[in-house]
């Protein structure tokens, strides 16, 4: 579109930058109304559906691990959820316990990363957050203490930090002693308290409005803050198991990205991740995480895409909390449950960082993989994204280009996108015509 | 203090993704290097210098722990400068940001790197001088290969390999100099 015309302009991203793979952003307004919005997912399409075809069970976890280096153990929970309900297996007592400590690390180390390194600096009106981090160098420190805490739980429990070892089909590989688990409580008082001063610090942060008549959907379980178990849960009433996922969200292709975009059954765009989870599920966060967001002055639950970062840093409190009580109630179990692999099919729905990680795999009686499905949570997002942008921007639409690029920006970053496992999602272009 | 000679402690850090075929011409130096290293020489050549070779992939924000307690680290890697393949580069830690900086995103504009996808070494590296200027060791050097292809695959291109052994001789020279600085002789 030329230049000058002043009947309409245009937003263009081709490659955002401080969000996790790469993606592009596209908005066309025609006499100050918004009439394109795209999200282009422009990553490349990964394929491990169709290459773990032929596959061992055994393998699942090594391989999904691979989807992501920033999520991989929501890759590896969600595939060994699903064969094992295929197989009927059932991990409980201190083996699920430790899946969950797992988890907690990886919640830690990626919600910290988007907190301080990949959103904060928006907020603060900083490029990047080196720039952040020569004015306000104690509070960068302070983050990249809390994600070392992340990392060194992963390391600790999946013999390393990135796509870790331990996890098998039936539970771990090797466990950690009483002593080795010990040896991070020291770091989780620490952790603690930088956990709050996180949660305090984000929420003074100035957080534009962007309120929406939204559908959160999260997984939910009646007697914990549900990572691994529980029912797909909405806003709006609805409550299904996981294994109907697939009968109440519909993916579709859409020719501006790799990723496949999630709809409710109805056309109904929904929101994942940890807003949708600490709207949903408030009463089963620790109590000093609730006491913390009463006292951050945020109320819950919010409609705000822009208060997801302080969802995130509650629940970095909580997920410190949980730590200290599963490594205090440790006592060491046997690393695994016996496995007969069997033909059938089996689904797994984990709360990756992001939301909701779906897995789908059909297996033959020797536990090959005959058919693999994942549905990962910034494709589901994607569709909320665009509703957002298509809101937000009326309220951008006379500011500067590149103000209105870097707002339009921020929306997408609220939902911490993970592209790279999307492509089975951002450049920013914004056209006025 | 002790009144015999120094011992620096040096850490070699090689990174690079050896399945991006010339990405991984930082881990095929310090392979070599750890040769030459494990035989007799390494007492004879650097009796005052403890070595520590490691390989790393993409280390990110961890390099800065990996690189705390040394007093000198050389970090090898692939670095395109737009060089001719195979061109051997040497840099100093902040010359080094500076240089990538520049190329990547012109001197004028303000650096926006640090997505979660790109914590690259330039990146890491200035965050710690703005961070923990005393957690990095006194003396930080670059030692990088201008790339040639770094699709996937594996086994680097012939330009490339050729450029290891130089760059291994030419880190051994600094080894030859933080020697000599130990025990007093430069």
């Amino acid at each position: 579109m030329p230049k000058g015309q002043s009947s309409g302009r245009e937003i263009k991203v081709d490659y955002l930058a401080r969000v996790e793979g790469e993606s592009g952003l596209y908005v066309r307004i025609t006499r100050g109304q918004v009439t394109d919005v795209q999200l282009n997912i422009v990553e490349p399409p990964r394929l491990f559906e169709a290459f773990l075809v032929g596959r061992s069970f055994e393998e699942l976890p090594d391989l999904t691990a691979r989807v992501c280096g920033i999520c991989p153990v929501a890759y590896q929970m969600s595939s060994v959820h699903a064969a094992e309900d295929a197989f009927d297996v059932l991990v409980t007592g201190q083996l699920r316990q430790l899946r969950r400590l797992l988890y907690l690390g990886e919640w830690i180390e990626s919600h910290v990363l988007s907190i301080y390194l990949l959103a904060a600096p928006d907020f603060l009106g900083y490029e990047s957050a080196l720039a952040m981090a020569n004015d306000y160098p104690e509070v960068v420190k302070r983050g990249l203490a809390l994600k070392r805490l992340g990392n060194d739980i992963l390391s600790l429990l999946g013999g390393r930090e990135i796509h870790p070892v331990s996890v098998k089909i039936g539970g771990f590989y090797r466990v950690p002693t009483k002593n080795e688990l010990a040896s991070l409580e020291p770091r989780l008082r620490l952790g603690k308290e930088d956990a709050l001063r996180t949660l305090e610090w984000v929420a003074a942060l100035p957080l534009p409005a962007l309120s929406l008549n939204r559908e959160f959907v999260a997984l939910s379980h009646p007697d914990e803050y549900a990572i691994n178990e529980g029912r797909v849960v909405s806003s709006k009433g609805l409550d299904i198991p996981v294994q109907e996922f697939t009968e109440y969200f519909v993916e579709e292709q859409v020719s501006h990205s790799n990723a496949l975009r999630t709809k409710l059954r109805g056309e109904r765009a929904y929101f994942v991740g940890p807003l949708a989870r600490v709207n949903l599920n408030f009463d089963h966060l620790s109590s000093d995480a609730q006491a913390a967001a009463h006292a951050s002055g945020i109320g819950f639950p919010n409609l705000n895409s822009f208060t997801s970062i302080v969802a995130r840093a509650i629940e970095v409190v909580h997920c410190v909390d949980e730590a200290m009580r599963i490594i205090q109630e440790y006592e060491r179990p046997e690393p695994y449950v016996q496995v007969m692999p069997r033909a059938g099919t089996g689904f797994g729905l984990t709360e990756a960082p992001r939301g909701m990680l779906y897995h789908s795999y059909q297996f033959d009686e020797q536990g090959l993989i005959k058919n693999a499905r994942m549905i990962p949570p910034t494709a589901q997002n994607q569709y909320q994204i665009e509703d957002d942008l298509r809101a937000y921007v009326p309220q951008v639409i006379d500011l500067p280009l590149d103000e209105a690029t870097q707002r339009c920006e921020m929306v997408v970053r609220n939902y911490d996108p993970c592209n790279s496992c999307s492509t089975h999602l951002l450049r920013l272009h914004v056209e006025r015509t | 203090m002790s009144s015999g000679p120094e011992i620096t402690s040096v850490k070699i850090v090689g990174c690079g993704n050896p399945l991006r075929r010339d990405d991984g011409a930082g881990i095929a130096a310090v392979r070599l290097l750890r040769q030459e290293v494990s035989r007799r020489n390494r007492r004879a050549r650097w009796p005052n210098l403890r070595l520590d070779i490691i390989e790393v992939d993409c280390p990110g924000l961890a390099l800065l722990d990996l690189l705390e307690g040394s007093g000198a680290a050389l970090i090898v890697d692939a670095v395109a400068t737009g060089d001719r393949p195979g061109t051997v580069h040497r840099f100093e830690g902040w010359e080094f940001v500076r240089t990538l900086i520049s190329a990547r995103y012109g001197s004028s504009r303000h650096v926006a790197f640090l997505t979660s996808h790109d914590l690259g070494l330039a990146s890491v590296l200035s965050l710690g001088y703005a961070l923990y200027p005393e957690r990095l060791p006194g003396t930080v050097v670059i030692w990088g290969v201008e790339p040639e292809a770094v699709q996937f695959g594996e086994g680097l291109s012939l330009q490339v390999a050729r450029a290891v052994p130089t760059l291994v001789d030419s880190i051994c020279e600094d080894l030859d100099w933080w020697q000599r600085e130990a025990v007093g002789t430069t």
